[in-house]
């Protein structure tokens, strides 16, 4: 579904990925682990248009989105849970969520719908929903940023860092929510700091490391790989 | 011997308009201890943290530091007296540089270094926090886990006697939460008592002499880690089914 060729992305000029090439079965669950600073976050924006690789292709299913801007690649199905929450601060609950369905025209028509999907998943949301997002929680504006990327119906979600900030039964909640999407067909690429949950539940998983990628496996295997439980679980 | 009470709050209850925020909380943290809050998201630990480094006045109820009543000094006067904090979300100065960050620190906390004393001082904590090779990056554009040490590093730089921790291991993979175990031990062992936030429950476990656990505004139980996650209470309000890391 979606496939990464070689990509080479600079900040200015410094070098942040080298060569990255992934790719994301339609249907599965993808992991990308990596010490902070890797260069996980970048690819996520790289992907969703925010940045441009120097070269490289990414292409998604079948179409060359390589330096396409953020708004086609949403309104062509991939949706983005951003690192760090991102909500509106200033702006409802609510808002928030419709924001996730705005420019994507099938989930916009369904958003009543997607919306009592979230809220099942996250009953805070609805317990909140007329409040200002900026005046909730650190963890109730995570579960909002997921809530809102899912309100996109996504075909392939970019997830970054769900579980920031939540509480240890939420974050059970939050990759449950992962999982229920991922059964119903939106395709996951996912970036998380808990390195076991993660790859515990990744069909594939890819070992980012200074900027390029030095692993690939299934997700279990790399788990019992002894680098990676130094490196990564601190055992 | 007994230990000694650094930062007390009796009975903190804030109201935000009809909402009750939090309410009565009570709680001793014991000079070099290292104190934990946790707690469902939205339970008022930030809340909690907001009312003792003077960022809302409470709306009913004392916080006592050193034996005085500082109920009604404002969040400067607090961190000249000694309580440094980090944000959750983090709140770097985002145009100035993580040395420059840093150096602000310096200059307004209790020592009140002079310029000159205050970059030299902020370069040893950039080094000491893992950021130095980072100093130049402007608050903004560092990436998110550094942008937690960034916090640690600018309340360390107030010379705080007590520090509010709120989330640091937040974004930090098993590994790298462990390095932040050995920082925060090691700001222990030279003196300073802490108070933290926290969802990593391996790091709560090895870090905390006490833990405090809030649900709704309240104070649900309080105790060691080890007898604090056996309660039904908490794993049915915090830990769910199964502890996660």
């Amino acid at each position: 579904m979606l496939k990464i060729e070689n990509i080479n992305v600079f900040y200015g000029l410094v070098q942040a990925l080298w060569d990255i090439s992934i790719e994301v079965p339609e249907g599965s669950i993808v992991s990308i682990v990596g010490a902070n600073g890797a260069g996980k976050t970048t690819l996520m924006r790289t992907i969703n248009g925010i940045i441009k690789p120097k070269s490289g292709k990414i292409i998604y299913n079948g179409i060359d989105i390589t330096g396409k801007d953020s708004n086609y690649v949403v309104s062509n199905g991939i949706t983005h849970v951003p690192e760090g929450r991102q909500i509106f601060p200033k702006m409802s609950v609510y808002e928030n969520l419709e924001i996730g369905a705005m420019f994507i025209k099938d989930a916009w028509e369904k958003r009543k719908e997607t919306m009592e999907f979230v809220f099942s998943l996250f009953p805070r949301l609805k317990e909140r929903i007329n409040q200002a997002a900026g005046t909730m929680s650190g963890g109730e504006q995570q579960m909002l940023a997921v809530a809102r990327a899912l309100m996109g119906r996504p075909k392939l979600m970019l997830v970054d860092e769900p579980s920031l900030g939540l509480s240890p039964a939420l974050t059970l909640t939050v990759f449950d929510a992962l999982k229920k999407a991922n059964k119903e067909g939106v395709t996951i690429l996912l970036v998380e700091q808990n390195v076991k949950k993660s790859l515990e539940m990744a069909k594939i998983g890819y070992v980012l490391e200074n900027g390029r990628i030095v692993m690939k496996d299934d997700g279990k295997t790399l788990l019992a790989n002894p680098h990676i439980k130094k490196a990564y679980l601190g055992v | 011997m007994a230990e000694k009470i650094i930062l007390e709050t009796r009975g903190i209850t804030k109201y935000f308009g009809g909402l009750r925020a939090v309410y009565n909380i009570s709680l001793k943290l014991n000079e070099k201890n290292i104190l934990a809050i946790i707690g469902p998201n939205g339970a008022g630990k930030t809340t909690t943290f907001n009312l003792i480094s003077g960022v809302f006045p409470v709306s009913s109820g004392n916080i006592i530091f050193e034996g005085k009543d500082i109920t009604k000094t404002n969040p400067a006067e607090r961190c000249h007296l000694g309580i440094g904090r980090t944000f959750q979300i983090m709140q770097p100065f985002e145009d100035m540089s993580v040395l420059e960050n840093i150096t602000t620190g310096a200059l307004f906390g209790r020592h009140k270094y002079s310029l000159k004393e205050a970059k030299q001082k902020s370069l040893e904590i950039a080094k000491r926090f893992g950021l130095f090779e980072y100093k130049d990056f402007v608050g903004s554009k560092l990436p998110l886990a550094y942008r937690k040490k960034l916090e640690i590093a600018r309340a360390y730089a107030t010379s705080p006697k007590v520090m509010l921790l709120d989330e640091v291991m937040e974004g930090l993979n098993p590994a790298e939460a462990r390095e932040m175990i050995e920082t925060i031990f090691s700001l222990r062992d030279e003196g300073i008592s802490i108070i933290m936030i926290d969802h990593i429950m391996f790091t709560i476990k090895e870090l905390a002499d006490w833990v405090i656990v809030m649900n709704y505004g309240e104070k649900l139980t309080e105790g060691k880690y080890d007898d604090v996650v056996k309660s039904k209470e908490v794993i049915e309000a915090y830990l769910g089914k199964e502890e996660t890391c």
